[in-house]
């Protein structure tokens, strides 16, 4: 199962998951995908009963049941509701364990609408970064994450089982850098996945920097634990390991 | 042994299209490129629904030499090709090599040669050394396990498949009559230029993008059910010199755009795009700006040729270049071969870490270069040549060796009888 429990443990994260009606943001680079992630969030929240809703501008709906499914999440068994970013087509003739719950269009006041309407959920936006490529300025793409951030904090949790939270991967460079301040700025948590320092490696992917956002400061005191962290992390198709700097199980 | 079958009478069963093979790992279809090594680095093939951005070399033009292996080896697989460039006319004549063996996909019946190319077997006793015995080929002569499966089932069936990957020759054309047999779709020059002019406002990315997604929604798009009894195809696009000066848009994005929907065009689609970029213009004073980094994001793989002539500043530094020894024996290779970027289409890795054999063979994703011989392209594993020279350490022949033992008189070697040839002599 996908769930990184080194990851969760040496982040001090319950469950492997941040409060309640938090904000995340996932950045990567060109080698380094944030992506990584996904898979343990949805597993995590699944877990706990809960649903998600997976909004990606990069990927079809196959790519991700694919990586699930090789990490042995089953996502058929589970409330996960895609919504396609990607194209404006009509998807409705793709089988219905591939088909979008729904499309993305040009006027995003009905992709509110809809999501008004679905029960507490963890929000996954994979490549927010895209709506600049599509011509969008920064005050427009934060003004559209602005509106989902209050739609899920007004979600409302009301037992143990489920949770609603606000995940944004996207990618970080020189273009994109300006969005990603502003959203670090509206967020509670910033993971950054990038390349290692010390060159490519065999043994290590790459590098993950977990670090407060500036809204971590209002969580309720003593409820969060979180430790930030500099970690090492290996990819392979049916997990992400995650370790201290020098730790690799293959160098030990 | 169980008795049991699996009904499979009522399923529709759908043949894969041409010249594809199936990434075991992602399961995603693969189309080759045209250069094995080139397949061999990206894992297997270029995915099926991917974009592939070659990124130009400067004052060199090797990144059309394999631009011009994808459009041949389009032809000989049988698949549906568009060329796309705005610079100038194309002439596939002129710029295509043509296939060095004489059976391929499409002359499957006209006057070939059923037999097999036979390797020489004195070739097989000549190893360097032991350990590179079992190492795997990547090319050459098409010993690949696809090459065998291809001949073995035409050997069965009597009729020639089409094989994954083509072996061409850079110093032979392609013939008239493929071109001719071949459906092309050319969008370059003047014509481009008009239709951009006539229906788009002069807006070429909008016109490419309609036209492409003309062309897929048409025949080539997996939303729609292929008909009873017809197979499927590819349709390869390729896109020279993508925002050169030629390339006009409505504002600084429009690269940005044609990609992201370019993108989700393929997604849904038999289809597959190379794309060559211009990097080299997207640099200000010496740096490169920041939306190459978001063209890279926006494509699924991407490599960089780095000519070793592109890296002087000007031209007189090339021929001083070629005046150093140690520079001319390097000349073996002709440029680095980056990797910026591999696929991951439904997959969290790139599946050359466990595919490739230039990966496996102790190379690794930075140390690779190209070299472009009479007739082939290749990409190899870049070693650094010998201090001072090859020459100055060659050993020399069996003949030379000999006469330069009576020059030196008896009693120069080691053994009994002097002047003789002994076993124990050395």
């Amino acid at each position: 199962m996908a769930t990184y429990k080194t990851l969760s443990s040496k982040l001090n994260l319950t469950n492997g998951l941040p409060e309640v009606s938090t904000t995340m943001i996932v950045a990567g680079g060109l080698e380094a995908d944030g992506i990584v992630m996904i898979p343990h969030l949805i597993n995590n929240v699944f877990e706990k009963q809960g649903s998600v809703i997976l909004l990606s501008f990069k990927h079809p709906f196959n790519h991700y049941l694919h990586i699930m499914r090789k990490m042995g999440v089953n996502a058929s068994r589970h409330k996960l509701q895609f919504v396609n970013g990607l194209v404006e087509t009509d998807l409705s003739s793709l089988p219905p364990t591939t088909r979008p719950h729904f499309t993305l269009g040009a006027d995003w006041t009905e992709f509110y609408s809809w999501l008004k309407s679905q029960p507490p959920s963890l929000l996954i936006i994979d490549g927010l970064c895209s709506l600049l490529d599509l011509g969008h300025d920064v005050k427009v793409v934060m003004s559209f994450f602005t509106a989902c951030q209050q739609i899920v904090e007004n979600w409302q949790v009301r037992s143990d089982d489920g949770y609603a939270g606000l995940v944004a991967n996207m990618l970080l460079d020189e273009f994109t850098e300006l969005l990603a301040r502003s959203l670090i700025r509206r967020s509670h948590y910033f993971f950054n996945f990038e390349d290692l320092e010390s060159g490519a490696s065999t043994d290590v992917s790459g590098q993950l920097t977990a670090i407060p956002g500036h809204l971590h400061c209002q969580i309720q005191s003593g409820s969060s634990k979180f430790k930030p962290a500099l970690l090492h992390y290996k990819v392979t198709d049916t997990t992400v390991q995650f370790f201290s700097p020098g730790q690799s199980s293959t160098i030990l | 042994m169980s008795s049991f079958r699996k009904n499979t009478s009522g399923q529709q069963t759908t043949k894969p299209p041409p010249a594809t093979r199936l990434n075991p790992h992602s399961a995603q279809l693969l189309v080759s490129t045209g250069v094995p090594s080139l397949d061999d680095v990206l894992g297997g093939g270029l995915p099926v629904g991917g974009i592939l951005l070659i990124e130009e070399d400067r004052q060199t033009d090797y990144s059309s030499t394999l631009l011009s292996y994808f459009a041949s080896q389009a032809i000989a697989a049988g698949h549906e090709l568009c060329i796309v460039d705005a610079d100038q006319e194309v002439k596939l004549k002129d710029q295509l090599p043509g296939w060095a063996s004489t059976t391929h996909g499409m002359q499957t019946t006209s006057g070939l040669n059923d037999t097999p190319p036979v390797r020489n077997t004195s070739d097989e006793s000549m190893k360097i050394a032991w350990r590179y015995q079992n190492l795997p080929r990547i090319d050459g002569d098409g010993d690949d396990y696809d090459s065998k499966k291809t001949k073995e089932s035409s050997a069965l069936t009597g009729v020639h498949e089409v094989s994954f990957c083509e072996r061409f020759d850079l110093s032979l054309r392609i013939s008239p009559n493929d071109i001719e047999n071949a459906t092309i779709e050319i969008l370059a020059g003047t014509n481009l230029l008009s239709a951009s002019n006539d229906n788009h406002g002069g807006d070429t990315y909008e016109c490419v993008l309609g036209k492409i997604a003309q062309l897929v929604e048409d025949r080539f798009s997996s939303l729609k059910p292929v008909a009873p009894g017809a197979s499927r195809n590819i349709l390869r696009i390729e896109i020279r010199s993508l925002g050169s000066g030629f390339w006009q848009g409505s504002d600084g994005l429009s690269i940005l755009k044609f990609l992201h929907r370019l993108r989700g065009i393929l997604r849904y689609s038999f289809a597959v795009c190379v794309v060559s970029f211009p990097g080299h213009l997207y640099e200000d004073a010496g740096v490169r700006m920041p939306i190459v980094r978001r063209i890279e994001h926006l494509c699924d793989a991407v490599i960089e040729l780095e000519s070793f002539e592109g890296t002087y500043a000007t031209p007189s530094d090339i021929v001083a270049r070629q005046n150093i020894p140690a520079a001319a024996a390097a000349g073996d290779y002709h440029g680095f071969l980056h990797i910026r970027k591999l696929p991951r289409l439904n997959s969290l890795t790139a599946s050359m870490g466990r595919l490739s054999l230039l990966h496996s063979g102790g190379g690794s994703t930075n140390n690779l270069a190209f070299r472009l011989r009479r007739k082939k392209f290749s990409i190899e594993t870049y070693h650094l040549p010998i201090e001072g020279g090859v020459a100055e350490r060659r050993v020399p022949a069996k003949d030379e060796s000999k006469s330069h033992r009576q020059h030196a008189g008896v009693g120069a070697g080691c053994g009994s009888t002097p002047g003789r040839s002994d076993p124990l002599e050395f």
